[in-house]
């Protein structure tokens, strides 16, 4: 009876991990067509949508701007994460937990009304289209997720190592900086990484408030709108193949920490 | 290298510590001698460890003064106070190689690298550990952490080495075996040690002196065999070693009560049992017992008995002091010499 069970269960996880994967896996062999239009099952390989995107200025522009975009608000909204999680998790006050909502309230607001807000609050100032802003906004909407990634691994740390970094003669930065930091990096440094992917995929908030900027997303956006043509599919492999070995990297970090949390039982 | 280093006295100067209201060190004055190892025991709660950690600088005393040597503690931060400390955990720093963990006080402390490679091989070397710099913390047993740990506190010639229940995460054997050496550490560095413990055999093992605490107050201070032959209280009689206490009123004997004192303190292995050639003297107390139970302990056998006012009675013996055995529900009688006693002051 259970063999029967665990081997429907069996049938019932590959269904979903195809129903997940197989809208992304469709997309690569597309990217291979030589007709003009989307066509699966390709009939005739070629790598010209590849060229045609490497050779369009437009697209070429918008992926710069999405990865600059990436990176910084990834940077600012992991140092800005870390540093509360660290404050957070030091502290015990009245209201914390009101504090810890709102910090991870751009997680639960629907992220169309968190576009509309700042498309009315920008604009009061003139800085819809302004990069910068565009920037601010998106470490705003990933921040929450350095903070979360991080606290998750401070529940572990031992705060008498730290004490302990003290007393061997470590000023209180110094403690952070060889003890602690070390590690919480690998938390760090996979939020960083979960950052800059919900960045640099990011549409919503960029349509509202980006202006005459246009990010990669947005670029496909609008070539999905009004001309299909499998340049969409190349780019789309692209990101595929970036966003696996990132997200890989990513895992393999955080299964790197776990190895050395194991050693302090 | 050997006796480079002594220790620092350290004060306390009518200390007291509370957390909100509640009271953790109250109305503490004790002078820790130069090298001396001195061991803090209680039960937990007791404030033992506050006291370890207002060293330390992780607290800081709400009125009185602390000071190592001559000078006053209070503003400086705990980086500056150059105490080591090993605690209960290890607390080996996870990320970095034995080698890193033990440099570690070096370093902060801006050695240069050759003298920091000689300290470090020292240490090592001092807890038979000079082989395993490379190692990483997960590699090594729960006793040989402890030793890094202990060499990482002392590498720096710190002048106070706090210790706090070092031996709480290891298991009878291992936790004897490293008394001993913890003790030949001491003999080898001479640093002032202030150990906190809850365990009464390691403080008389361990010790030139012994601080017993209750509820944030000092109760006995003294040597092992003063605080093991006369205990002050009820509470040092009982938590170091077992005790018979009984009152003082109900003892037969012509025992002369001056103070008013109602309990004395004897300790089971002290009272003797009467046999045929028994001679009576003056300063001798006789009890009559009943054996409740018997417990073997393989060198010694624990009787538990009650007294004719249903106290309970515990009497200790080594196999070859029974002459012959002795069942649950007999009756014996057995004495002690009143100098065998303490008067408990309270």
């Amino acid at each position: 009876m259970t063999k029967i069970l665990n081997f429907l269960f069996k049938i019932y996880f590959w269904i979903v991990i195809l129903f997940l994967l197989l809208p992304l896996i469709i997309v690569i062999p597309i990217s291979f067509v030589n007709s003009k239009y989307l066509q699966f099952p390709p009939t005739d390989f070629s790598l010209r949508w590849y060229i045609n995107y490497l050779d369009d200025p437009h697209f070429l522009t918008s992926t710069l701007n999405s990865l600059y975009l990436g990176f910084s608000s990834s940077i600012i909204a992991t140092i800005i994460g870390t540093m509360a999680a660290i404050g957070l998790s030091k502290t015990n006050f009245f209201g914390k937990k009101i504090l810890m909502g709102l910090l991870l309230s751009p997680l639960i607001f629907p992220v169309i009304i968190l576009g509309l807000g700042l498309y009315i609050f920008l604009a009061n100032f003139n800085l819809i289209g302004n990069f910068y802003a565009l920037i601010i906004a998106h470490a705003a909407l990933v921040m929450p997720f350095s903070l979360i990634i991080v606290s998750t691994s401070l529940i572990n740390f031992d705060t008498t190592l730290e004490k302990a970094a003290r007393v061997l003669g470590a000023s209180p930065f110094k403690a952070f900086w060889f003890v602690t930091l070390p590690y919480i990096k690998p938390a760090v440094i996979s939020s960083a990484i979960f950052s800059f992917f919900i960045s640099f995929d990011e549409l919503v908030i960029a349509l509202f408030i980006s202006g005459k900027i246009w990010t990669l997303p947005q670029r496909i956006w609008q070539d999905l709108k009004y001309e299909i043509d499998p340049t969409i599919a190349a780019v789309g492999s692209v990101l595929i193949i970036i966003t696996f070995f990132g997200i890989l990297f990513g895992a393999l970090i955080q299964k790197k920490s776990r190895k050395i949390l194991r050693e302090k039982s | 290298m050997k006796n480079t280093m002594h220790g620092d006295s350290v004060t306390f100067i009518n200390v007291e510590k509370k957390y909100n209201e509640t009271i953790a060190v109250s109305n503490f004055n004790l002078k820790i001698k130069e090298s001396e190892f001195i061991t803090m025991l209680g039960p937990s709660g007791s404030g033992k460890t506050t006291v370890l950690n207002m060293i330390a600088g992780f607290i800081t005393q709400n009125s009185g003064s602390i000071q190592i040597g001559k000078t006053s503690i209070h503003d400086l931060p705990t980086e500056k106070r150059n105490v080591g400390m090993v605690f209960q955990n290890y607390s080996l720093f996870p990320h970095m190689n034995i080698f890193d963990n033990v440099a570690f006080p070096l370093k902060m402390r801006k050695l240069n690298k050759n003298k920091i490679s000689n300290e470090v091989k020292y240490a090592l070397d001092l807890v038979g550990l000079k082989d395993y710099g490379l190692r990483m913390p997960n590699e090594l047993s729960g006793g040989q952490r402890q030793r890094i740990a202990f060499a990482r506190a002392i590498v720096f010639k710190p002048k106070v080495l706090l210790m706090d229940e070092p031996l709480g995460a290891l298991d009878l054997k291992l936790r004897e075996k490293m008394q001993i050496e913890i003790k030949n550490y001491h003999e080898e560095i001479k640093c002032t040690i202030i150990y906190v413990t809850h365990d009464q055999g390691e403080a008389l093992t361990l010790s030139d002196r012994i601080v017993i605490m209750d509820q944030g107050k000092i109760v006995q201070i003294d040597n092992p065999k003063n605080i093991y032959d006369n205990p002050i209280s009820k509470f040092a009689a009982n938590f170091i070693g077992e005790s018979n206490i009984l009152n003082i009123e109900n003892l037969k004997s012509n025992f002369q009560n001056i103070n008013n004192d109602k309990f004395i303190s004897i300790r089971p292995e002290k009272l003797k049992i009467i046999n045929n050639n028994h001679i009576k003297s003056e300063n001798q107390v006789i009890l009559k017992l009943i054996i409740n139970q018997i417990i073997f302990l393989g060198d010694v056998i624990k009787y538990i008995c009650s007294d004719e006012n249903q106290n309970e009675i515990i009497l200790k013996k080594t196999r070859t002091e029974i002459e012959n055995d002795f069942y649950i529900g007999d009756k014996i009688q057995v004495y002690f010499n009143i100098n065998d006693g303490t008067i408990l002051k309270n």
